[in-house]
């Protein structure tokens, strides 16, 4: 008899069915079936092995584990140390803070955030909003690009409706925001932006524009491309790289089984980063903080009913105390283990999840609807033939 | 780097990537084949299977591999750059020797005759003048720094001498810090011999949320034996009664530390931490063999042999009754399978060390905590002798000074690049300082590799039968650990 281990670089993740193996050096994530879930589980606890076992050659043969004569130890890959890493009074990492500088716009895009609607990717697309409030002046957003830059943010990036509609304010802010910071990034709608303007902005930030219409878009900027989520499966042919879909509907419902939205290819694949980041962290919300036109304090430029205070009466380090209210601990610990059905799912170190979209549909920070697996099942929810 | 654990497994620890892995005499073979050695393997191995499987596994871990070559020293620091990094990641603390007078004649005692490099018991005390100004000035970095590192909380911890010899400096530092800084909440510990305290003083301490660190080595014979009072009556009786009186009225404000040495019976200090009237024993350390010690002069060739045979029995010992029960292994739990989490899991794995402060080894930033004698000299740790000043109460922190500090520290790490476990190194500057100087690591770092590999040894040993005990230090941390599937699927 022999004993199985898997490698350093590939941990078995169990779900309330089946379990999946991690590769973080190859990426892939190995769903396995329960009997096959089972036999690695019994294999990690260090239980004796076939080594004639078929499946189990099968994952000597792809380098993911191996038979030993004797019980071993096998350390796992990581990336940094917990130890020091999360140490307590260890200043917070944002990686990008949205400012929302303007909020109007002679559009009326039927995607636009105005209407209501929900969008898969809204969070890179422009969108004005039908909310009250008094927009922030100018030097409080200075003030706030100061504060950003205090707490080491990574990168700004600049939004809100038609940027080009005061045009010496979105100038002043983006001169201000590249001077403080490393990296600048801007979202507005194509048709938004003449010649001039966009030979501006390309020696400045990186532009995400938004448009309807994919012709004659070349390859210098990123590009997202609203698409009726109800029409989505229509959409065919190969996308250039440069491009975004973004669902979009009102509802989404009914759920289409094997819609992008919730279907297995959601998925993405695994590595060290992610998988480390993840099993922490939201995979979206952690790291980021909004702020709108309002001053409102957001998690996500779409999630309009969650703020956390508004930067017109405290100062925005306020909001990254170490308290409950703190936007970390409300959101970006907000990791997969913490959701009702992913908790139970293999898959919740690599998936994603838009809690924008979610909460949009329930209400509920803590739900998971968009996804056709029913981990205590083991099984996906097809297509309709 | 190869090692063996218990059992007679051989792993070998990767230095680069940072983990040790089961290895074999092929891979062995593999790891350090040039390209014509491969061939050469690969033509007269007989078992192809696992030739594939180990060259692509070495294959795997080389595109992880960080960049070869060791570190480039990052040009020398300046103070501009320093006083940033310490807003932003230092003041996790402020500590006030408010005392440097003892009651007591411990005899490793780094401020005893023990010790040449270090300051002698003096009867200076600290006045309040003094610790006020100490405190303003912690506090009005912490209140800048909020804006660059809002999730710290102010600590401030008082030490001596023995602290309790000024108990009245403690209380108008915190009645001050109460009153004058109303919208912070702040921290307060200390350590103490804990023969000075009395009803009353529990009282105010548990009132302003105190924790209290009894120094406390195991029971009477062993205790005594280290801590005595002048005149070498041992002080176990009086430390015990006044532990045991504060632990009733609250038992998780208060912890024992506990130095041991090479005449210590750790089977005894097991038992008498298990009791459960004994404060929950937290630090454990061997005395400091720095400074011009001469405490270790005691101890012959034997003791040591009979200590070491008696620490791996009493590892057996462990690893065979429970090792899971906490309670019932107070000072095995913490001094086997506490330290082996933390071996495991502090060093650094894949992270390049590129443009770090400090390009190996361990050390904090100075700053990091403040350490304040009575006169109101800074000081970078209240570990390292008085050769170290990093500023003062009137002038504050030298940040001029302390940029020389780190370069200086930086250039004495002469054997570092080619050191066989550098990537796991957490040696600090208590290890190097002399006089104002520092040792060159050439000189310090001996047998690093094999204490490296008793540790490993040990955490292996350890993980081969029970891998979620060497999670303990991480369990808040990590929902997914090392050698142990997620199981919140149940
Ligand atoms: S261009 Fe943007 S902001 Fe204007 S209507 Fe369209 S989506 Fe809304
Ligand atoms: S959304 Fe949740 S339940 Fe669905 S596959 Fe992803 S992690 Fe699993
Ligand atoms: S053990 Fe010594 S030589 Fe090795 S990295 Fe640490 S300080 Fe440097």
């Amino acid at each position: 008899m022999m004993y199985f281990r898997l490698n350093p670089e590939c941990y078995y993740i169990k779900g309330a069915k089946n379990g999946a193996i991690y590769d973080l050096i190859e990426g892939n994530v190995y769903a396995l079936t329960s009997d096959e879930s089972r036999m690695i589980e019994a294999c990690e606890k260090n239980g004796e092995a076939d080594p004639q076992d078929p499946f189990l050659r099968d994952l000597k043969h792809r380098v993911v584990g191996n038979f030993y004569p004797t019980k071993v130890f096998i350390e796992k890959i990581r990336l940094g140390s917990p130890i020091a890493e999360y140490q307590e009074g260890n200043p917070p990492v944002i990686s990008v803070a949205v400012l929302e500088i303007g909020n109007e716009c002679d559009r009326s895009c039927w995607y636009c955030g105005q209407s209501g609607i929900s969008r898969s990717r809204g969070c890179l697309g422009c969108n004005i909003w039908a909310e009250d409030g008094t927009p922030v002046g100018m030097d409080r957003w200075k003030e706030l690009i100061d504060e950003l830059s205090r707490l080491h943010c990574m990168s700004i990036l600049v939004k809100g409706g038609d940027l080009t509609r005061d045009w010496e304010k979105t100038r002043e802010i983006l001169e201000y925001a590249t001077e403080h910071c490393k990296k600048v990034i801007l979202i507005g709608h194509r048709e938004h932006f003449s010649e001039d303007k966009l030979a501006y902005l390309e020696n400045k930030v990186t532009l995400i524009l938004q448009t309807d219409d994919l012709s004659g878009i070349g390859d210098r900027h990123s590009y997202l491309f609203p698409v009726d989520y109800a029409k989505s499966p229509e959409l065919s042919g190969d996308l250039p790289k440069n491009v975004m879909i973004d669902m979009v509907s009102r509802t989404f419902t009914p759920l289409q089984p094997g819609s992008p939205l919730n279907a297995k290819k959601k998925i993405p694949r695994t590595n060290l980063f992610t998988f480390t980041h993840h099993n922490r962290l939201h995979p979206c919300l952690a790291n980021s903080v909004t702020i709108a036109w309002n001053g409102e304090v957001l998690p996500c430029p779409m999630m309009r009913d969650h703020s956390l205070g508004n930067i017109n009466n405290r100062k925005l380090w306020t909001f990254f105390r170490n308290t409950e209210d703190s936007i970390q601990k409300k959101y970006w610990n907000l990791s997969l283990n913490d959701l009702d059905k992913c908790s139970a799912c293999e898959f919740r170190y690599s998936c994603s999840d838009c809690r924008a979209l979610e909460t949009a549909k329930t209400g509920d920070l803590k739900r998971k609807v968009l996804c056709d697996y029913d981990p205590s099942e083991g099984t996906w929810q097809q297509p309709a033939a | 780097m190869e090692f063996e654990s218990l059992s007679g497994n051989t792993y070998y620890y990767d230095n680069q990537i940072g983990i040790a892995f089961p290895s074999n005499p092929l891979m062995k073979k593999l790891i350090s084949a040039n390209p014509r050695q491969m061939e050469e393997i690969a033509a007269t191995e007989k078992n192809k299977e696992d030739l594939l499987f180990y060259s692509r596994f070495l294959e795997k871990l080389n595109r992880i591999r960080p960049k070869q070559g060791g570190v480039k020293p990052r040009s020398p620091l300046k103070a501009d750059d320093i006083r940033p990094l310490i807003i932003r990641e230092g003041l996790q603390q402020i500590i006030l020797g408010v005392t440097e007078n003892c009651n007591m004649r411990c005899r490793y005692c780094i401020y005893s005759e023990a010790y040449s490099l270090s300051r002698n018991r003096t009867t200076k005390k600290m006045d309040l003048p003094t610790a006020k100004m100490a405190l303003d000035y912690y506090v009005s970095l912490f209140l800048e720094g909020l804006e660059y590192n809002p999730t710290r909380l102010p600590s401030v911890a008082f030490y001596g001498g023995e602290p309790l010899m000024n108990f009245d400096l403690i209380k108008k530092c915190v009645k001050y810090l109460e009153t004058t800084y109303p919208e912070l909440v702040f921290r307060f510990s200390f350590t103490t011999n804990g023969t000075l305290l009395t009803e009353e003083k529990d009282d105010f301490l548990l009132e302003h949320g105190f924790f209290v660190n009894f120094s406390i080595d195991g029971p009477e014979e062993e205790h005594n034996r280290k801590r005595v009072y002048p005149g070498d009556k041992g002080s176990f009786s009086d430390v015990m009664k006044n532990a045991q009186r504060f632990m009733k009225k609250k038992s998780d404000r208060c912890g024992a530390m506990c130095v041991y040495d090479y005449k210590t019976n750790p089977f005894d200090l097991d038992a008498f931490f298990s009791t459960p009237d004994v404060p929950r024993l937290g630090n454990i350390t061997f005395p400091n063999d720095r400074n011009g010690c001469t405490y270790y002069d005691q101890f012959s060739r034997e003791d040591i042999a009979a200590f070491r045979k008696t620490m791996t029995e009493a590892f057996s010992y462990y690893l065979e009754n429970d090792p899971y029960d906490e309670n019932a292994h107070a000072f095995f739990y913490r001094i086997f399978a506490e330290s082996a989490s933390r071996i495991l899991y502090s060093p650094s794995v894949l992270n390049s060390r590129e443009g770090m402060v400090f390009p190996y080894s361990g050390p904090c930033i100075p700053g990091k905590k403040i350490f304040v004698d009575c006169t109101g000299k800074f000081h970078l740790c209240e570990r390292v002798n008085e050769y170290f000043p990093i500023g003062n109460v009137r002038t504050g922190l030298d940040f001029e000074n302390i940029a020389n500090l780190i370069n200086r520290y930086n250039e004495h790490l002469d054997s570092c690049g080619s050191c066989s476990i550098n990537r796991a190194c957490v040696k600090c500057y208590t290890s190097f300082t002399l006089d104002g100087l520092f040792e060159n690591t050439s000189t310090v770092c001996k047998s690093d590799e094999n204490q490296k590999k008793i540790e490993l040894s040990r955490v292996f040993s350890i993980g081969e039968t029970f891998p979620d005990l060497l999670n303990i230090k991480v369990k808040d941390h990590y929902t997914w650990l090392s050698g142990e599937s997620s199981a919140s699927g149940d």
